[in-house]
């Protein structure tokens, strides 16, 4: 009866838990409850005891319930650790094991491990390299012993079999640097041979730098522990069919890729420090030498991370079936509230316009500001956040942040797509989700700020990212991280999710919807690519004919992720010209000539002139509005460099508009899509009339002390 | 204090028409500038639809789009800014001189305030000069170290609140020298018209008695500077709950900046005013 109540399949706390015990909680639980006594069924103190412990125990943990049966994933790679946390020195020691499945035809004769802590243990790794000792503008160059990082394998062995630790060693497949240690490959002296599955033990310690990115440690024994074991990379069929690990170097620009599996981690540690995790808390237990045993699962997802600070402030909070965990800086508690509120909004929308959130848990860790740089970032079931004391509720980059780190949880979680190599595939799409979610909730151009008149929608921002960079064309969207030069946010983000929002005008929103649906539920718990998704779009532009996009996607993709191109259509001239009736001299049938006086006939010839500035070539919707209030609506290919549109009207041609709806949302100037002969005096005015007010206030307080 | 301010009060009001020529002095300035704002919009998104989104409010891909490609096209205009800003601070001391004058010798005319402002230009330029410098060092003192190192102490402070806690604590320091040097530069003027000092020893005065009179001195620059935030205050919320949004809320809300900037002008006659009596009644 009481095994119904425990959380299902979890071998470990059926084992944890005397079941007596609990039985005889209940029954002293009931007693008290309707009778006001414990029964002394069983010893008093005992009963108290074991009762506060084990009521903790259920309210706190069985809510979370991370199984999934049948499992999401392939789950090829397993991980179960046991962590040992040395909060004076942040450091931890893990034993444990590494389950690998192997589902590929062919056997695997080696494994690599990513070993990214060791990216922070000197200047000479890929990651530090080329930094000149400053690095996220921090001086590293002047850094003692105590504040870097590494992380090294003590002992990895075949489970019953041979120990492997003598020959492993670094290898440094992306760049041939022989410093870097970010990438560890053990040949494995018995392959794995297809479908069948090897257990290693692995025994591990790991230190955490004083923070550069992400994984560290700062001020008052806060720490961040992401990245921080011996991950393996991804075993996967390359492009030219061959089996390879895809296991890269980490680099400043890159992110990360791993694969799906459960991960059951155990953490002792001081018990002043208040822990957040990814997955869900399946035990807790305290220790003698004030330390407390935590013990986490998570299943079907890429990574584990977690984070302590005994400074957190928790907040808990619910959706559906999912518990929301907010561990959060003491200051940064106005926030709260705000945070769990993005979260939700984004847990219902995702919902609706892409697919459920099948996990039980999502953990929110906002740092202190001297944390920052350990902050605004995704992993499976946990995200940082990022913010500033006092920050104005009109100023919304606290629900966008949010939003965002919980997009992820889509886009490069469950469609776990490669971070390193195409980062666009995961970046741009949660950039787009990011402004639908803010823009929906927060409105359409009041979604990222809304403060004293001064507004803007998250989806401006983000196209602002894109067309405001000082060259649009620099880079490609769809290349390798590690080679880009670090300014890469506009284009990989935000041109990319720019794209989609054009996309999403131009075949509506249930259909958009309808494109990302599919793609989440054909590729989710996989490792889909760029082809795939175009392969799935190309589909979905099959199933929606009629549209200017044609029903092949592909010059749109190879143009704007596979291209340096930009849009940019303008309208350079508007011209009214006024008929003359026969006017001048003219045969007379006799020979000679014959003088005729003409007059304006009252009709014009009203043309425009339409210019393609960019490369890109978008099919086009022109709207020419008469002085009458007549309203022409052409149709453009939009491919010629210049494009005439002219009349024979009674009316002269008041304005011209290409794009009237603004669907084709890549244009790099959106300004010079339009042309009226009649400007609005009252906006001219309006700014000069504004400008005198600065002016003169400014004048007012320089003359101040004078 | 309170008979103080009211002197200045009616001081103030009886040199309306002072105000009023500093004011147009400021708009023949202003105009000018500003119709180059004008001309760059008219020539560059004048005939843009997309213009037509900035009446009713801020459109922020209207302006992002339009500084991003003639934003080339406004940057002479903030050289010409910066310039026109630094010859109205030589011309504020010549105006200043001409509204102390015209209050110390309580006649409120407009030859006495030409005569004022060409007869102690060069003096109060010096005194100007010298008072700048000390709100300069008063400054290097004060917020520049803690400044300079605002970086480093959001991430070596336990919390960012505390770092605005002790930014807050030491702009509320240098405001305090600022009103100090502010009044003591007024006093070293009176003093200089009053008394015929010469600038080191107005200097002088003007330091010693404000330090003597500070709270006094400091409460008469409050009431004044509250009464001119008051103003601003309610003109910004009332921009917040309308703002120029049509053709003739344009106009209504020049006029009603216009009207800000004039009370600010008065409100600073008043104060200068208040001060300065201040000084007469209390310097022997």
């Amino acid at each position: 009866m009481i095994a119904a109540f425990l959380p299902k399949k979890d071998k470990h706390v059926e084992a944890e838990i005397n079941l007596t015990a609990c039985e005889s909680f209940l029954y002293n639980a009931f007693v008290l409850l309707f009778f006001g006594s414990f029964p002394f069924f069983v010893p008093m103190k005992k009963a108290i005891l074991f009762s506060l412990f084990l009521f903790g125990f259920w309210s706190a943990f069985t809510q979370c319930d991370p199984h999934f049966v049948p499992p999401k994933s392939a789950r090829p790679t397993s991980y179960v650790m046991d962590v040992q946390y040395d909060l004076v020195n942040k450091s931890v020691t893990s034993t444990g094991q590494v389950i690998f499945k192997n589902n590929s035809p062919v056997p695997v004769t080696e494994l690599r491990f990513y070993m990214y802590l060791n990216s922070f243990k000197n200047m000479s790794s890929t990651f530090m390299k080329g930094s000149g000792g400053n690095i996220f503008d921090q001086n590293i160059g002047s850094r003692g012993a105590d504040m870097w990082g590494w992380i090294k394998v003590d002992d990895i062995a075949e489970q019953n079999g041979a120990n492997l630790t003598q020959s492993m060693h670094y290898v440094q497949p992306d760049d041939g640097n022989i410093d870097d240690q970010s990438v560890l490959l053990v040949p494995l002296q018995r392959p794995v041979q297809p479908g069948e599955t090897a257990i290693f033990d692995l025994k591990f310690s790991a230190k955490l730098p004083k923070l550069i990115a992400r994984a560290g440690w700062s001020k008052d024994d806060y720490s961040l522990w992401v990245h921080w074991f011996p991950q393996l990379g991804v075993w996967e069929q390359g492009p030219a069919g061959d089996w390879r690990w895809n296991c890269h170097q980490f680099f400043r620009t890159t992110e990360f890729f791993g694969d799906f599996g459960t991960y059951d981690v155990t953490i002792t540690g001081a018990d002043k420090l208040v822990m957040g995790a990814s997955g869900c808390l399946m035990s807790e237990e305290k220790l003698p030498n004030n330390l407390v045993k935590r013990r986490y699962l998570a299943e079907d997802v890429i990574d584990f991370a977690w984070t302590a600070y005994p400074g957190f402030q928790v907040y808990e909070d619910k959706w559906q079936h999912v518990n929301i965990r907010l561990l959060i800086s003491p200051e940064h508690a106005m926030h709260a509230q705000r945070f769990i509120t993005a979260v939700k909004q984004s847990l219902e929308y995702m919902t609706e316009h892409v697919g459920p959130y099948p996990f039980a848990s999502i953990t929110m860790s906002d740092p202190p500001f001297h944390a920052l740089r350990s902050g605004m970032m995704e992993y499976p079931t946990f995200i940082t956040l990022g913010s500033f004391y006092g920050t104005p509720l009109g100023i919304r980059n606290v629900e966008s942040l949010a939003v965002h780190e919980f997009v992820h949880q889509y886009f490069m979680m469950m469609l776990a797509s490669n971070e390193k190599e195409e980062a666009w595939l995961d970046e741009g799409f949660v950039t787009y989700f990011e402004d639908r979610i803010i823009d929906h909730y927060y409105g359409e151009k009041t979604g990222y700020v809304d403060f004293h008149g001064y507004r803007m929608g998250n989806h401006e921002l983000s196209r602002n990212e894109y067309t405001g960079m000082q060259n649009p064309k620099e880079d490609y969207a769809d290349k390798p991280g590690w080679t880009f030069d670090g300014r890469h946010k506009g284009i990989v983000y935000s041109k990319t999710a720019t794209m989609l929002q054009t996309l999403q005008a131009i075949y509506g929103d249930a259909a958009m919807d309808e494109l990302m649906q599919t793609y989440f539920a054909r590729w989710q718990f996989k490792h889909p690519r760029g082809t795939d998704f175009f392969a799935v779009a190309n589909e979905w532009a099959a199933k929606h004919p009629g549209t200017a996009f044609g029903e092949n996607l592909d010059w749109l993709f190879k143009g704007v992720l596979q291209g340096t191109d930009v849009c940019d259509y303008a309208v350079s001239e508007i011209s009214n010209l006024e008929n003359y009736s026969e006017h001048g001299l003219f045969d007379d049938g006799k020979g000679g000539f014959e003088f005729r006086t003409g007059k304006p006939t009252g009709d014009f010839t009203a043309s425009t002139s339409l210019h393609r500035l960019g490369e890109l070539i978008f099919p086009l919707e022109v709207e020419i509005t008469f002085e009458d209030g007549t309203v022409k609506t052409e149709q453009w290919s939009g491919e010629d460099r210049t494009k005439i549109f002219s009349y024979q009207s009674k009316s002269k041609i008041e304005s011209v508009h290409i794009d009237p709806k603004q669907k084709i949302y890549l244009d790099i100037d959106l300004n010079n899509n339009s042309l009226s002969i009649k400007p609005k005096d009252s906006v001219l005015w309006k700014f000069t009339l504004k400008a005198v007010f600065w002016m003169q206030n400014l004048m007012q307080t320089v003359s101040f002390l004078v | 204090m309170i008979s103080t301010i009211k002197i200045a009060f009616i001081t103030g009001l009886k040199h309306w028409k002072i105000v009023l020529l500093v004011y147009f002095l400021q708009l023949l300035v202003a105009i000018p500038l500003a119709m180059q704002v004008w001309h760059v919009l008219e020539a560059s998104i004048g005939n843009s639809l997309e213009i037509n989104k900035l009446l009713p409010g801020y459109d922020h891909t209207v302006i992002s789009d339009f500084l991003k490609v003639h934003g080339g096209s406004i940057t002479p205009l903030i050289g010409q800014l910066r310039w026109a800003l630094v010859v109205w601070a030589l011309a504020s001391v010549f105006i200043n001189g001409g509204i102390l004058f015209t209050l110390v010798k309580k006649t409120p005319t407009w030859l006495a305030f030409w005569t004022g402002g060409a007869t102690y230009f060069f003096r109060f330029a010096k005194l100007s000069l010298l008072f700048l410098l000390l709100l300069l060092i008063w400054t290097g003192v004060t917020l520049l170290p803690y400044l300079a190192k605002l970086q480093i102490n959001l991430e070596t402070m336990a919390s960012e609140k505390t770092v605005l806690g002790y930014l807050l604590l030491l702009m509320i320091c240098w405001f305090v020298g600022v009103i100090y040097l502010y009044c003591a530069s007024i006093i070293a003027k009176t003093a200089i018209i009053e008394q015929g000092l010469t600038t080191w020893q107005a200097l002088k005065k003007g330091l010693g008695f404000t330090f003597r009179n500070y709270f006094k001195l400091a409460g008469i620059f409050l009431v004044f500077s509250a009464l001119q935030l008051l103003a601003v205050v309610i003109y910004w919320w009332m921009e917040g709950k309308s703002g120029m949004v049509t053709a003739g809320l344009v106009v209504v809300f020049f006029l009603l900046q216009q009207a800000l900037v004039f009370w600010r002008l008065m409100g600073r006659v008043m104060m200068v005013g208040g001060v300065s009596s201040f000084y007469n009644f209390n310097h022997i």
